[in-house]
């Protein structure tokens, strides 16, 4: 009976420990799971587009987008909420990984909007080639770019 | 000796000959400048602005460089940039045998389903091939350059109500306008897209063709390194960086998804027909002066040949054969170095008349010492 019950809670004994490693398991993927990816989105403003984060999940037919515009001054004009209308294109990564894409676009330096062609793009910042110089880092905020226009 | 007289004639006439081709006279001549600006229309107004001012600058170029400028301009926001306008401005042009043509349209444009490609002003087409055929009757100038920074995409037969309606260049040098300008003729004519293509602009840049154009013409795009510019390479770098700038560009959502139904890739501009260069830097007229010198040469040692040969026959002495085997022999090496100088001097200073002054005053030193020699 004795060995019966000392087999049983040796059964017991593993049976917790398996649960407590799979709990243990499920914790530690919660915690290391990576941040929900924050989709970037283009907002039309004039001749301009200004990159900005949705902030909550959106369908076609909402009327507005919660968003975060990166620019403080765009921010500080349009506010938090963008009309759909707005939205002009979604920021993508590049096929070949971030830094192996190259555009045209104006960066603010020195209180004023530069033009840039053969800007490498990554995930938070843009590199702008500058001649005799060493390349400039710019963050999303200081970004915007020129909506084409066709003839 | 005679006969060394003559090859020393032969080689200096050829040498006489390439100057001549090299340097054409470039007679005083004046710029007839036509610009049709759609500068009213709600959509493109501000950016074809870029483009009216980017091309004023390089006519600046031209007038402070090279000859006289007289330039219209045809705003739309002033109800002059009409179709009738610009023809009746082509048909009252007064150009002189030497003058250039200068025509420029900064506006919008499309393609019928006839696939002819045609200019919009004020709401009417102006088909390009009307607009060439009008050129095609104005007296003669030497050059004609017909640039438009347009659409060549296809558009329904009835207009679309919308068509209806900085960067500053370095100045340019005194070479480039003056291969490009003086020193060409014919019939320049290209425009923004190739057929089914939109042609592209922003705020900032106007016309993405218009500004790779002035760029093309500020980066002196001597690509063959001969020291002379032609239409040709300004219009393929012209190509090559309006192509790069449509890959580089942001497009809205909408705009990707109508290019995707269309099958539009890139922007890329198209050349219906080139000016010839006058000067003889081109490579084909360098080509028929080699083949006159390869000539030359060829001919020498025949004759050299046949000359021996005779001697043989006559008997004459080992000596007097050998004598005039290395006179024959001295002749063809200071033929072979003129072709090579003669190479050597139009790659590099095909445009300097005084490297070409000297060639010619060592030539005849070195000739005339070996005369001396020989007699």
């Amino acid at each position: 009976m004795n060995r019966f019950r000392s087999k049983s809670s040796l059964q017991f004994y593993l049976y917790t420990l398996t649960l407590l490693a799979l709990t243990m398991t499920v914790i530690l993927f919660s915690c290391s799971e990576k941040p929900m990816k924050q989709e970037l989105i283009l907002i039309e403003d004039g001749d301009y587009m200004y990159l900005a984060k949705v902030l909550n999940g959106y369908s076609e037919s909402d009327t507005q987008i919660q968003v975060y515009i990166f620019n403080d001054k765009i921010r500080e004009k349009i506010g938090d909420s963008i009309p759909n209308s707005k939205l002009a294109a979604k920021r993508t990564k590049p096929e070949n990984g971030w830094g192996t894409r190259q555009l045209a676009l104006q960066y603010y330096w020195n209180e004023e909007w530069i033009y840039s062609e053969n800007v490498t793009e990554f995930e938070d910042y843009f590199l702008i080639p500058v001649e005799e110089d060493k390349d400039r880092e710019i963050k999303l905020r200081h970004i915007r770019f020129l909506i084409p226009v066709q003839r | 000796m005679n006969k060394l007289k003559s090859f020393s004639f032969i080689t200096l006439l050829v040498i006489l000959m390439s100057i001549i081709i090299c340097v054409v006279p470039a007679n005083a001549q004046t710029v007839h400048a036509l610009l049709v600006i759609m500068d009213g229309d709600p959509r493109i107004g501000t950016n074809v602005k870029v483009d009216r001012k980017n091309i004023v600058q390089l006519l600046g170029s031209i007038e402070n460089e090279l000859c006289e400028v007289n330039t219209t301009t045809l705003l739309s926001s002033k109800d002059q940039a009409t179709r009738d306008g610009v023809l009746q401005w082509i048909r009252n042009v007064n150009t002189e045998k030497n003058d250039i043509l200068f025509i420029y349209y900064a506006g919008h444009g499309g393609m019928n389903d006839a696939d002819q490609t045609f200019l919009v002003m004020e709401g009417k087409w102006l088909l390009r091939s009307d607009l060439v055929n009008a050129i095609e009757k104005v007296k003669s100038p030497r050059l004609t350059l017909l640039i438009t920074d347009c659409c060549s995409s296809l558009v329904s037969q009835k207009l679309d109500p919308n068509l209806q309606s900085s960067r500053s260049m370095t100045r340019l040098t005194e070479k480039i306008l003056r291969n490009l300008f003086l020193e060409h003729q014919g019939f320049l004519h290209v425009t923004a897209a190739t057929e089914g293509q939109y042609g592209w602009s922003n705020i900032v840049t106007g016309g993405w063709f218009t500004n790779n154009f002035i760029k093309a013409l500020d980066s002196n795009p001597d690509k063959n390194s001969d020291s002379f510019l032609t239409w040709k390479e300004v219009f393929e770098t012209t190509r090559q960086n309006t192509e790069k700038t449509f890959s580089q560009a942001t497009f809205t959502t909408t705009q990707l998804q109508d290019m995707r139904r269309k099958g539009i890739t890139s922007q890329t501009p198209k050349a219906y027909s080139f000016p010839t260069p006058l000067v003889a830097a081109s490579n084909e007229e360098k080509e028929t002066v080699n083949y006159i010198f390869l000539a030359i040469v060829l001919f020498s040692l025949f004759i050299s040949n046949r000359i021996v040969h005779s001697l043989k026959k006559q008997h004459v002495s080992r000596r007097k054969l050998s004598s005039h085997r290395s006179k024959a022999w001295g002749i063809i090496v200071i033929e072979v170095l003129t072709w090579l100088g003669f190479n050597i001097f139009w790659t590099f200073f095909s445009s300097n008349w005084w490297v070409v002054i000297i060639s010619v005053v060592l030539i005849l030193m070195i000739l005339t010492r070996r005369s001396k020699r020989y007699a």
